[in-house]
């Protein structure tokens, strides 16, 4: 009962200063607690809209129909259950418009329907139409074609006009406005129109090796448990290519690509988390050595340890709730500005709920950052003797058992950091670089001070420079707590806009002003037969056409001889690598052959192919390095293939690097010539870079001439990637500012906090002489010394990671972003410094009876 | 060399106003060591903070040799004071971040003094703190504190010295052979010293003493 009336006591009496501690905590927890909302509405929206996504309560997808051993084992499982039934057929194709004299060609995603679709949701035209039974049958009456906005307005075409796709001319039929089993807006390869499957036949479009997807949908009676559904279909289907989806199935898919930016998001949440739990540890440290000689009266008057300890809890558990319910609060306020930005990337409504889960965690969290930080200052207190508190001095030393207190934070740090990025790997390695570059600075910045104070004792004041200097350059170096931390707290967030920003400078340098030109068109579905052909004709015509890569598709069956097993997702957490290595293991492959390297290959570990295969003893394949590594295959192993029912087994005698970036064909895995040869393929090939006319006028005449190539405009996929690649910097960026921003606050949190003792100070410089410019002077030094070692050290950090990452990722592209320095720490050093002079400006000017009054 | 002209300092407590100091008229021309004394509250302090020109009068005026201070402005007072007069406190006020030496070297250097290094190590060595240059304020006992600061505030020679209560945060001992010091310095260097003490023990070893009662200031 004395700890709760103490605790009020305190609260009435500090109540400015608590505010302010639960203010920084409110600061470093809003960033964190808006990725949780984002998430968790995102998430709730997707989940809710799973079945129309999917279209159908369950569905059976794959490269490839079902054949003859497993339809009918699937009909009789799902004879008795269901309700309704339809198929879809899609594929890439080049479209053409059929206006003459205004011909034209782009890429399109034709979905061919059947029956009724979508069994789940709804596909409304802009004329109000509905997709229905009836509609549909018009479609599979006539070849006629519903087409999607973008392709009513690249090709200029409307409802009554024709539209080509392949050998099928097809009318116009409608423009879709909505499409419940679309979510993301602008970001697939091509835009999508409907075809009845009637008529894909005569659109002479699919042919052996077309890259085309078949999909099986159902809705199963009420009564039918979904899931069981599903482990029963997996049993019936070994092949891991062929995916039997669920609603929850497609909106995980969906939501998988937020939460990759969401997960990395929640670490920038974690990094302003960790900023602001040093300030606030510095903030309550800075409390309680004022209130030393308080503690030490109420235990000389009796108050136990146990209760004065209790006393704190209680403040900071009530000031972790209040934080914990302002970042909500706030949270809640930012969430539809996202949300409104997201409806940029995807279809439907996103409600801004606080669920109660989020409610629960934000205050948990809140709560166990204070508990965190907290006791072990208070512990170190209580290990001095009354007499010294009531001294005011702390007279017990530090030992190893204080820095032990301190693991639980770390362990805290690791638990949220694998939590927010979904991975233990990614976690652990985020929370040991954090820990890293913390402890470097904790370790070296020190040191670096107290020999730069130790240089300066017994030099005249005015060394360095000037007075204002040498007097700034002390202080700096003596204050080393608070320099430290403001430092660090200042830098993190620095280095992680500056990462931000060189990767980006990077990568649009690397797309868009390579040295080596990328290709400008990228042609697959290319028929063996088709093969000379082709080569003849972009020959005839000059077209600079690069030799076709052949492709041939297959199975990976074995491990060294061990055979791959369906993989399915278990109920509960799984880690981001679990769910990779399951959707990898399951997945079909393409795979090439080829005698060397092409341009944008290098060998990384292993021999060259010995030369074509003998027809003796294994034959020899080369893979991608990071393919190997998510397989955990390494040079020597054996890996099977399936290759339609022929199994080629084969040694890694090599692993690659590959420069994605360099748009050539490149495969994960190339086999040594004389092995696959005789498999069926088709072929890919580049364009290399011509104008943009050109570009059109080659595509236009290729797909008259061979109407099933498909061509990708790589100037229009690199603009993609470049446009979702801003969208995710800015996201990042958004939130790395946040931490920028809580280190602003913690440095005027650390300001506030030394105002006192500064005041003192001050008015002794007066006393002694000093001008009011002088002391200003004074003061500008120090904080611009400050602000500028954080800015080196962030921008260092930054680069350092830049170039790390731009080595692991992005092939070791990296372009110094110098624009981005200037404009950026000019702007983090006024913005600074105008903190300062905020936080001072009502005290250089002061009297000195006012500045030892206070 | 000192004149207070009918000075009246009030305070407000709240609603109510506070008079500690009610039409002061002083004029010393002595120099030497000068202590004030008076009961605790009789208004000493505000005597010091009036006369260092760290408080303004709520009227009249002061004056200090011949300059009115009680009208100057916070920069020329600021100048003023550096170069006229040093202040010794009961809590020492030290720069923390500074060593004794550099302490002692801030006013030197501030006012461009000649020399300043060997005449902060001389006024080190003076208050016999030679070896203990390097040390910070944490490092030093309270009377080294004091003497540091007593360094500091005769180091660049002003004509008068004002401490308040400069032994009140020492035990005995220590204070008396801080107060020493303070008087064989102040001697040797011809400075004026204004006292503030309750003290009278240590007010008669001053050449003349003043008290502060019922807001007058009467030479005893």
């Amino acid at each position: 009962m004395i700890a709760l009336k103490l605790a009020k006591r305190e609260i009435k009496n500090n109540l400015r200063y608590w505010l302010f501690f639960a203010l920084n905590l409110t600061i470093g927890l809003i960033g964190f607690t808006f990725i949780f909302l984002f998430r968790e509405n995102v998430n709730n929206a997707l989940s809710g809209r799973a079945k129309t996504l999917l279209s159908s309560d369950i569905a059976i997808t794959g490269r490839r129909l079902l054949n003859d051993t497993e339809r009918p084992l699937v009909q009789k499982y799902l004879n008795d259950k269901i309700v309704k039934q339809t198929d879809l057929t899609e594929l890439y194709s080049m479209a053409r418009s059929g206006k003459k004299g205004e011909e034209r060609s782009r890429l399109t995603l034709i979905k061919a329907i059947s029956g009724e679709f979508p069994l789940i949701g709804e596909i409304k035209l802009e004329s109000g139409a509905i997709f229905s039974l009836d509609f549909i049958s018009k479609l599979e009456a006539h070849p006629r074609v519903v087409i999607s906005p973008e392709i009513s307005h690249q090709f200029k075409i409307k409802i009554g006009d024709y539209l080509s796709l392949g050998a099928q001319n097809f009318e116009v039929f409608g423009v879709i406005k909505s499409d419940s089993t679309s979510a993301m807006r602008g970001v697939s390869l091509a835009p999508k129109v409907y075809i009845g499957k009637s008529f894909l036949k005569s659109t002479e479009l699919i042919s052996f090796g077309t890259i085309s997807w078949y999909t099986q949908f159902y809705n199963l009676k009420m009564s039918t448990d979904i899931d069981t559904a599903q482990k029963e279909l997996q049993q019936f289907i070994s092949d891991p290519a062929i995916k039997i989806k669920t609603p929850s199935n497609s909106s995980e898919q969906l939501s998988r690509v937020i939460n990759y930016l969401t997960d990395y998001l929640g670490l920038i949440g974690v990094v302003a988390l960790l900023i602001s739990s040093v300030g606030g540890s510095y903030l309550f440290q800075s409390y309680i050595f004022d209130r030393l000689k308080q503690i030490g009266i109420l235990k000389s008057l009796g108050v136990s340890r146990r209760n004065i300890i209790l006393s704190f809890v209680y403040i900071i558990l009530f000031f972790g709730v209040l934080s914990a319910g302002l970042a909500l609060g706030f949270s809640k306020v930012l969430l539809p500005f996202a949300l409104v930005y997201l409806n940029e990337w995807m279809t439907g409504s996103f409600a801004s709920m606080i669920s109660l889960e989020v409610v629960i965690a934000i205050i948990s969290i809140g709560i166990l950052v204070n508990l965190l930080i907290c006791p072990p200052i208070l512990i170190q207190i209580f290990k001095n003797k009354t007499i010294d508190l009531l001294s005011g001095e702390l007279k017990a030393k530090t030992s190893i058992r204080d820095g032990i207190m301190y693991i639980p934070s770390i362990v805290f740090l690791w638990g949220i950091s694998v939590w927010q990025a979904n991975s233990i790997l990614v976690g652990s390695v985020f929370t040991l670089s954090l820990l890293f570059i913390f402890g470097i600075v904790l370790l070296v910045l020190p040191i670096l001070l107290r020999t730069v104070s130790n240089f300066l004792i017994g030099r005249k004041l005015s060394f360095p420079y000037s007075l204002n200097m040498g007097f700034a350059l002390r202080i700096l170096a003596r204050n080393k707590l608070s320099t430290v931390l403001t430092i660090l707290c200042l830098a993190v967030g620095i280095s992680l806009v500056s990462v931000i920003a060189q990767i980006d400078k990077s990568l649009k340098s690397e797309l868009t002003e390579s040295k080596t030109p990328k290709p400008s068109l990228f042609l697959f579905d290319i028929q063996e037969e088709q093969y000379k052909d082709l080569k003849a004709f972009a020959a005839k015509e000059n077209y600079p056409l690069l030799d076709p890569t052949p492709m041939v598709r297959a199975r990976l069956i074995k491990k060294n001889g061990i055979k791959i097993k369906r993989q399915s997702k278990e109920e509960g957490f799984s880690t981001r690598e679990e769910d990779t290595a399951r959707r990898f293991n399951n997945r079909g492959v393409n795979l090439s052959y080829s005698a060397g390297l092409n341009s944008s290959e290098e060998m990384i570990k292993g021999e060259p192919f010995s030369g074509p295969y003998s027809g003796e003893g294994l034959a020899e394949v080369s893979l991608e390095k990071r393919y190997a590594q998510r397989l955990k295959v390494d040079v020597g192993d054996t890996l099977t293939y399936e290759i339609l029912g022929v199994e080629v087994q084969a040694k890694i005698v090599n692993l690659r690097k590959i420069k994605w970036t360099s748009f050539l064909p490149n495969f994960f895995i190339t086999f040594q010539p004389g092995v696959i040869e005789d498999a069926p393929k088709t072929y890919l090939t580049a364009v290399e870079k011509v104008s943009f006319e050109k570009q059109l006028e080659i595509q236009d005449k290729i797909v008259d001439k061979f109407s099933n190539i498909s061509i990708l405009n790589v100037t229009t996929v690199i603009s993609k990637i470049l446009k979702m690649f801003k969208a995710m910097a800015w996201a990042i960026g958004v939130m790395s500012f946040c931490c920028i921003c809580v280190g602003l606050f913690v440095l005027y949190s650390i300001l506030q906090s030394q105002i006192h003792k500064k005041q003192k100070d001050l008015a002794l410089q007066k006393l002694m002489g000093m001008n009011e410019r002088q002391i200003f002077r004074t003061l500008f030094n120090e904080y611009f010394s400050m602000v500028f070692s954080s800015l080196l050290i962030g921008n260092s950090i930054g680069l350092i990671i830049s170039i790390v990452v731009s080595h692991l990722f992005l092939d070791g592209i990296f372009i110094l972003n110098w624009e981005f320095f200037i404009i950026f720490n000019t702007g983090i050093l006024v913005m600074t410094l105008a903190i300062i002079f905020l936080s001072f400006k009502n005290n250089y000017k002061r009297s000195v009876s006012d500045l030892f009054l206070d | 060399m000192i004149q207070f002209n009918n000075v009246v300092k009030t305070f407000e407590q709240g609603t109510k106003e506070i008079h500690v100091l009610d039409g002061i008229n002083f004029d010393l021309k002595e120099t030497g060591l000068i202590a004030i004394v008076g009961k605790s509250g009789s208004g000493k302090s505000t005597f010091l903070s009036l006369l260092a020109g760290l408080d303004k009068p709520s009227s009249g005026e002061i004056k200090v040799s011949g300059e009115k201070i009680s009208d100057m402005g916070e920069s020329e007072m600021t100048r003023f004071r550096a170069q006229n007069i040093g202040i010794i406190f009961q809590n020492f006020h030290l720069i923390d971040n500074f060593t004794a030496y550099e302490n002692v070297l801030l006013p030197l250097e501030v006012m461009k003094i000649a020399e300043p290094e060997k005449k902060a190590k001389e006024a080190l060595g003076l208050v016999g703190l030679e070896d203990r240059i390097h040390h910070f304020p944490n490092q030093l006992s309270g009377g080294e504190k004091q003497r540091v600061a007593i360094a500091r505030a005769y180091v660049t020679n002003p004509k008068i010295i004002l401490a308040d209560e400069p032994s009140g945060n020492l035990d005995p001992e220590t204070g008396e052979s801080v107060m020493e010091m303070l008087f064989k310095t102040a001697k040797e260097l011809k400075q004026t010293v204004i006292l503030v003490t309750h003290d009278m023990e240590l007010a008669k070893k001053c050449d003349h003493i003043y008290e502060i009662k019922s807001h007058k200031i009467v030479k005893l």
